[in-house]
């Protein structure tokens, strides 16, 4: 009972380090840009309308001057479709290559308590926050022009989200520390991420719209299964073959243990800028 | 009692004050009264109180509470008895492309639709009150359940949260979901709507063929009278002027004419050459053949007349009357042999695109409730929350700091 209680005293404790230092951040972002805190909606909202104009063109040229036909039209909107994916792709993106460039915000690590994880982490929910608002705004636009509001499994959604943010931060770590070793290697990585990750994560295709012998080229990335499964828990009736929450769930888990693992041997290679 | 002994003596002293202190002293208290009340409510109206809260609220629905659901599926096909033609569209589509399964998926669109219309739920509960009763609300989750006296649009839109059908792209197969508060009501209404797409692929696929069938039948029939209206026409023509054929009734006059045409000639030889024998040209000789010319050139005169005119035997007409007659015969002949064979196409078509519910997996009797739905409800729940402190504090803080 005595550790149950000072568990959830240090766990108390940690949280409220890590909102404190994500509104810190805040503020500190509030005062660099003209535009205040609404920066970290505007940058990520002119690529996620750059990327829907361009699906949404590729759909007009292949279709023939219709933007209907596509297989994806029968279960959602376009932008809804898109929104979704970028939902899961553009934190996961952000908190990777956060890590993978290194922590800007030092200033914190003068108080002894304050530790890198936990500024990553800090970061990471400002990050989330103003990504989670603008896919909400995106829905809910969409939702309020259309009149068609659909969320079949929230609880799947919610899951598939927690996920993908556990996976990110695991995944961010242990790319720190593999780039460690060589700083070709964690350019050479960053920018691969970008057009791997971007290309096979499902952002403009439904994995079901692929032929069957095209769909293993793309579905070893865990990003692919949790944006299908985001999809699919907005709408039970999109079609998900060869994807699985247990591989999800397991390369979650397994990135983060050993991104945690390679954190406490190697604390200091956070602080390493790696700047292209 | 200090304060009593005082309050005493106020009463007794005027009855005017009295009332006034009794006034000041029940305003006094229930201010204490309501103050006390705020201070409890604050205490209360913290944010992480008001949470966990929520969340207590949720999980007592949802996994005490509310009422069990149980859930049926079924899985077929609409299938056809031959496969189609062609392959698929695209090497990069995936196999939604194969003229099969989209065919397949076509209709399970239709089904789809068909299944959740208003007809089909007048169809499975034509009385209103029963379908109530089924499926009322129950102690303790009253929240769950159709009310009594609930309206048409309530009930239709009741019943179509019981079900989901859900056309596959990768294979055509239409997965059915039914639900229901008792494992004998989510089986039922699974059999009865796998009836009702088996009734709307049999009755609305089928009965198209037949009536294609029965049209091109039709049209058989047609051709065949049109064809023996012409053939009783040509005959009738051709009892009516005596002939066989006007054609070669023409075609002997015509010989006759050129036989008497040339023996005219020959004649007319004839005395030309006596002319030039005999000096008198009024020698009986020469008068002989004269006349035979004569009376042959008015006879010839005479039959051309009689053949053409329309006082005589006017082949010319009949025979255009006769070529009329017989090019109707000909046409309703070929239109009869047209009409065959698109008859025997259209029947031929119609077996080969004859199309079938193929039951895949036929829907079982559930043996245990539904916990899906707990689980999604109560995590929805976290989720408002997390969506809530996550959307709610951006917004906020970015509105503070601009």
């Amino acid at each position: 009972m005595i550790f149950l209680r000072r568990f959830w005293a240090a766990m108390a404790r940690q949280i409220s380090t890590i909102l404190a230092l994500a509104a810190y951040e805040n503020d500190r972002k509030s005062t660099s840009s003209s535009v205040g805190s609404w920066e970290s909606l505007i940058n990520p909202l002119q690529i996620m309308l750059f990327f829907i104009g361009i699906r949404i063109g590729f759909r007009y040229l292949l279709s023939g001057g219709s933007l209907g036909g596509s297989a994806t039209s029968l279960y959602f909107n376009i932008v809804i479709f898109m929104a979704a994916g970028f939902t899961i792709y553009f934190p996961f993106r952000q908190l990777a290559i956060q890590a993978l460039s290194g922590l800007k915000l030092r200033s914190p690590l003068y108080y002894k308590r304050i530790e890198p994880l936990d500024i990553l982490l800090a970061l990471s929910i400002n990050n989330i926050r103003a990504l989670l608002t603008l896919t909400l705004g995106l829905m809910a636009l969409i939702w309020a022009l259309t009149w068609d509001f659909r969320m079949d499994s929230p609880g799947l959604a919610l899951c598939i989200y927690l996920l993908t943010v556990v996976m990110a931060i695991g995944f961010g770590i242990c790319l720190v520390f593999l780039g460690s070793y060589n700083k070709f290697i964690t350019r050479l990585i960053k920018r691969l991420i970008n057009r791997i990750l971007i290309f096979t994560s499902g952002l403009f295709f439904a994995t079901f719209e692929l032929p069957l012998y095209s769909r293993p080229f793309v579905t070893w990335n865990p990003l692919l299964h949790a944006v299908e499964l985001f999809r699919y828990s907005l709408n039970n009736e999109y079609p998900i073959p060869d994807i699985s929450l247990s591989y999800l769930i397991w390369c979650a888990l397994i990135l983060l243990g050993f991104s945690l693992i390679l954190y406490r041997t190697n604390e200091s290679l956070l602080l390493e800028s790696v700047d292209d | 009692m200090p304060e009593s002994n005082q309050r005493s003596n106020t009463f007794s002293n005027t009855p005017k004050k009295l009332s006034s202190s009794f006034k000041f002293a029940e305003s006094f208290e229930s201010n204490q009264l309501i103050t006390l009340w705020r201070e409890r409510l604050a205490s209360f109206a913290k944010p992480r109180i008001l949470i966990s809260a929520f969340l207590a609220t949720s999980a007592f629905y949802c996994f005490v509470i509310g009422r069990d659901r149980y859930t049926s599926v079924s899985e077929f096909v609409i299938q056809q008895a031959a496969p189609l033609d062609g392959s698929s569209a695209s090497v990069l589509a995936g196999a939604a492309s194969s003229p099969q399964v989209l065919t397949s998926l076509v209709d399970g669109q239709y089904l789809q639709v068909y299944l959740e219309s208003s007809d089909i739920k007048n169809r499975l509960f034509p009385d209103g009150k029963k379908f109530e009763q089924a499926y009322r609300p129950r102690l303790p989750d009253l929240w769950t359940g159709l009310d009594a006296n609930s309206s048409a649009p309530a009930q239709l839109d009741f019943y179509r949260k019981q079900l989901s059908v859900a056309p596959q792209p990768m294979s055509g197969a239409v997965i059915l979901t039914t639900s229901g508060f008792t494992p004998k009501q989510a089986f039922d209404l699974n059999a009865a709507l796998l009836k009702q797409s088996r009734r709307f692929v049999n009755e609305v696929n089928q009965s198209i063929n037949a009536d294609q069938n029965k049209f091109a039948k039709k049209e058989v029939q047609l051709a065949e009278l049109n064809l023996k209206a012409a053939s009783r026409k040509l005959e009738l023509f051709r009892k009516k002027h005596g002939n066989l054929s006007v054609e070669s009734e023409k075609a002997a006059t015509s010989s006759f004419i050129s036989g008497l045409e040339s023996q005219l000639v020959e004649l007319k030889v004839e005395e030309a050459a006596l002319r030039r024998q005999y000096r008198d040209p009024n020698a009986p000789e020469v008068s002989f053949v004269a006349d035979q010319v004569k009376e042959l050139q008015v006879q010839i005169r005479q039959e051309r007349d009689k053949s053409v005119s329309n006082d005589g035997r006017d082949l010319n007409t009949l025979v255009l009357e006769e070529a009329g007659l017989i090019s109707d015969v000909e046409f309703a002949t070929e239109t009869l042999q047209s009409a065959r064979l698109a008859s025997d196409n259209s029947r031929r078509e119609s077996q080969r695109q004859l199309k079938f519910v193929v039951v895949l997996s036929q829907p079982g009797l559930p043996v245990a409730p539904d916990q899906n739905w707990r689980w999604q409800a109560f995590l929805a729940s976290v989720g408002i929350i997390v969506v809530s402190w996550g959307v709610g504090g951006f917004i906020l803080n970015a509105m503070r700091k601009s």
